[in-house]
């Protein structure tokens, strides 16, 4: 007998060849063993220990959520809250940069309109326009950095009952005659008296102008003159051109903007040491200076190399905040502005000149319009105007999805193999109150719902035959049912048209797909019992016991998102019943009872076929004609 | 038992961590499994822990399973084996390396082992060490070779072949005192 010994102590093998051939051989009282033993009953109960089994799964193998597809919930939802905070947040950043884009735009584009100009806030582009006019601008000033020496004085000349000081930038002057100004003269002005010459200085600003009473005068830039004072008002006042400018090469140019320059009559406003002496004569209607001027004036051009300075200086008194301290004797202006500009030009000592302009909001200068528009904004609500709503109506192409424990079954609701019946489109109706919201019903007549085969019969026969044991299973399991739906849907969307809705479904069990196996097992005296498929197939149940244990209505919850473009929409649906479509037990009272909640999720493809539009375009507008 | 349509649903159940299948999986292969855990163990309870623990790994891995390389019923029955194994291993010390000198071959009636219940012989088993118990079992019940059990234990064929032999002497004085 050899004695158990450790790794350390290994000795000498000295093998009986032998007894080898011995050892690998079975003696016949191990057969007998070797049979008592397979043959040995299970122990304990199979349903009692599954029960441990089952809490060491849900330790070790947990389904998320208790539920089947568990995590398919969570993810699906994850999806949706993620969406709509996206889309929330993007739509209201969208909404907001909208509105503020409008209260800018309104006031830019009704200043060129010359309209109800609001406000403006003009920036360096505008310097670069090349001809703008402007009405009751009353205060909008903006910045302009000047920078050009080589500015040009604009006179009148005698003809023309206005001197506009224009300045377009190009060193050129500008004298518009009186036919320009009483061509564009706006009624506005007509308080302008006659003879009065406003200076203005378009885009860029004059720094100084050359004093020049005659005509054709060219008018060299002078940088000394550059800062003068008066360059400053005459920015100052620019900045208000910016929208007025005229492209009337051959004529002067005038202003429509009657009550920003408003000039006493014969009084010639000139600035500082760059002083612009303009003549002008009386009984002419033009009035103000507003626009600048590309042409080169046939008349009154100023040369600038001819120009005289004219020491005194008549500068119209205008409400400034703050007058920059350029040292520059400014002189108080017969002349008085009806309007206050409130911006203010400061010289850099780089020698441009450097504007600090204030913006005014539509409501800051007319909040009587501004009210007004709250007042039209609040009318626009979307449930309330008629112009956006729509009804239309269409077809649906679902095509459905199995999610967490459900399986899908290709078998028609007949249990044939032919499954082009689940995809027949479904009617749906649409009622837009606004191109955001729109709610929509349909109608689906037959819509396949996949489900985790759901044991609805089973019943074991045991019988014997021959020397074995025979038991035979037959099991009936439902793998798919059909419902007829309603949905009705709410959908908004907080995107271009990007759709997020929820709603109700209505449900109602119409017929299923159940499968017919039959399962004989054999129990033989050694080894383990063998199963045989005896009987598979797909038939389809209604109306019957089988459908009689599912539950024959429910309402589910939708959530659905979707992308709306022309009468196409593409979108996913998800939808979640409130209730079980399936509680009951196979074998009462053994078996457990089952439960189970439909869900499901379905991609779409949606046709609006007809469209009714109630939306009108203005008269005589299309949008082409918009665009 | 080969792979049917049935198995084929219940395995996509199980991958599917759906407790219906697992559960129908469990109680159609629990009896004979719980009979191999009961071989390889002392006692009842011992059987159904190593029992779950090999259920928890059928789960945990029925997605690798090659239906084309066996059956299922084969597949789960080495997945148990090698946790009876396991837990044999946990418990009690294999010897690595075991020399036989001389080997005295026991005589024991087969009539004898005939004449007793499966229960009797599983405390017959029961009774050798766990070792000898797990290479008995082994190398008579589940048809081993020396060379295969050395490769599962981790040991020689010397020690295996060793293990045998101490297994078969000791059944022959454990009948021969049941007899007396």
């Amino acid at each position: 007998m050899a004695p158990e010994r450790g790794s350390q102590t290994t000795a000498k093998i000295i093998t009986n060849l032998a007894s080898v051939n011995v050892m690998n051989l079975k003696h016949p009282y191990e057969k007998h063993l070797a049979e008592k033993l397979v043959q040995l009953p299970p122990p304990g109960d199979p349903d009692q220990n599954w029960q441990q089994m089952k809490s060491l799964l849900d330790k070790d193998l947990p389904r998320g959520g208790g539920g089947a597809g568990g995590g398919y919930r969570w993810w699906i939802a994850g999806t949706v809250i993620v969406a709509v905070l996206v889309g929330t947040w993007f739509g209201g950043k969208q909404l907001i940069t909208k509105e503020q884009r409008n209260e800018t735009v309104a006031g830019t584009i009704k200043t060129v309109n010359n309209k109800k100009a609001p406000a403006v806030a003009s920036t360096e582009k505008n310097v670069e326009q090349p001809a703008t006019k402007h009405k009751n601008l009353p205060g909008a000033e903006y910045a302009s950095t000047t920078s050009t020496p080589s500015a040009a004085a604009v006179t009148t000349d005698q003809q023309s009952d206005v001197a506009v000081t224009n300045n377009n930038g190009k060193g050129e002057s500008v004298v518009p005659d009186n036919k320009a100004a009483k061509a564009r003269s706006s009624g506005s002005n007509a308080s302008t008296p006659p003879g009065s010459v406003t200076t203005n200085d378009n885009n860029r600003a004059v720094p100084n102008v050359p004093n020049n009473l005659n005509a054709h005068n060219k008018i060299s830039p002078d940088r000394k003159n550059i800062y003068a004072a008066d360059t400053k008002n005459e920015n100052t006042r620019t900045g208000n051109n910016h929208a007025i400018t005229n492209n009337n090469r051959h004529r002067g140019v005038n202003n429509k903007s009657g009550n920003n320059t408003i000039t006493d009559g014969g009084t010639v406003i000139t600035s500082g040491a760059a002083t612009n002496n303009v003549k002008t004569q009386k009984g002419h209607r033009g009035n103000n200076h507003s626009g600048t001027d590309r042409n080169r004036a046939e008349k009154g051009v100023v040369e600038p190399g001819n120009s005289t300075y004219t020491p005194t200086i008549l500068l119209p008194r205008r409400s400034l905040p703050s007058q920059p301290s350029t040292g520059s004797e400014l002189k108080e202006s017969p002349v008085t502005y009806k309007i206050n500009y409130t911006g203010d030009a400061v010289i850099s000592p780089s020698g441009m000149v450097q504007r600090e302009f204030t913006y005014y909001t539509q409501a800051d200068l007319f909040p009587d319009k501004a009210a007004g528009k709250k007042t039209v904004r609040k009318k626009s609500n979307p449930f309330s105007t008629n112009e956006d709503k729509k009804f239309a109506l269409g077809l649906s192409l679902p095509l459905g999805f199995p999610i967490g424990d459900q399986e899908a079954l290709a078998y028609n609701s007949r249990g044939g193999v032919n499954t082009v019946s689940d995809y027949i489109p479904s009617p749906h109706f649409q009622y837009h109150f606004n191109n955001k919201t729109y709610v929509q019903a349909g109608l689906q007549f037959k819509a396949p719902q996949f489900i985790h085969p759901l044991l609805l019969y089973q019943s074991q026969v045991m019988y014997q035959q021959g020397p074995n044991l025979m038991e035979q299973i037959t099991n009936i399991t439902a793998r798919k049912l059909y419902y007829f739906n309603i949905p009705i849907t709410i959908y908004h969307s907080p995107l271009k048209n990007f759709y997020m809705g929820t709603g109700l479904q209505y449900s109602n069990l119409l017929s299923g797909v159940a499968q017919y196996e039959q399962i004989e097992k054999r129990y033989n005296p050694i080894g383990p019992p063998q199963e045989y498929l005896v009987k598979n197939y797909f038939t389809q149940f209604k109306n019957d016991s089988l459908s009689s244990r599912l539950n024959g209505s429910e309402v589910r919850l939708l959530v659905d998102m979707s992308y709306y473009w022309s009468r196409f929409t593409v979108g996913l649906q998800y939808s979640q019943a409130f209730n079980n479509y399936v509680s009951f037990q196979v074998n009462p009272p053994i078996s457990p009872y089952t439960f189970d909640k439909n869900k499901s999720l379905q991609f779409y493809l949606r046709y609006n076929i007809w469209e009714d539009k109630k939306r009108k375009n203005p008269k005589g507008q299309s949008l082409l004609t918009l665009k | 038992m080969s792979t049917n349509a049935t198995d084929i649903e219940l395995i996509n159940g199980c991958i599917n961590n759906n407790r219906k299948a697992q559960e129908h999986l469990y109680k159609k292969f629990y009896g004979p499994m719980a009979s191999i855990c009961l071989r390889y163990t002392r006692n009842q309870e011992d059987a159904i822990e190593v029992l779950h623990n090999g259920f928890l790994k059928v789960f945990k891995n029925i997605h690798t399973y090659d239906m084309s390389r066996a059956s299922l019923y084969t597949w789960v029955r080495t997945i148990i084996i090698n946790c009876s194994i396991d837990f044999v291993r946990q418990r009690s010390k294999f010897h690595t390396h075991i020399e036989l000198e001389k080997v005295d071959e026991p005589s024991i009636d087969a009539d004898a082992i005939q004449r007793m219940s499966s229960h009797e012989v599983l405390l017959l088993v029961q009774k050798l060490s766990p070792a000898t118990q797990t290479v008995f079992n082994l190398y008579v019940v589940e048809g081993y070779n020396h060379r295969e059990i050395a490769n599962l234990l981790g040991i020689s064929e010397g020690t295996s072949k060793w293990h045998l032999s101490e297994a078969r002497k000791q059944l022959q004085k454990l009948l021969q005192t049941l007899q007396v």
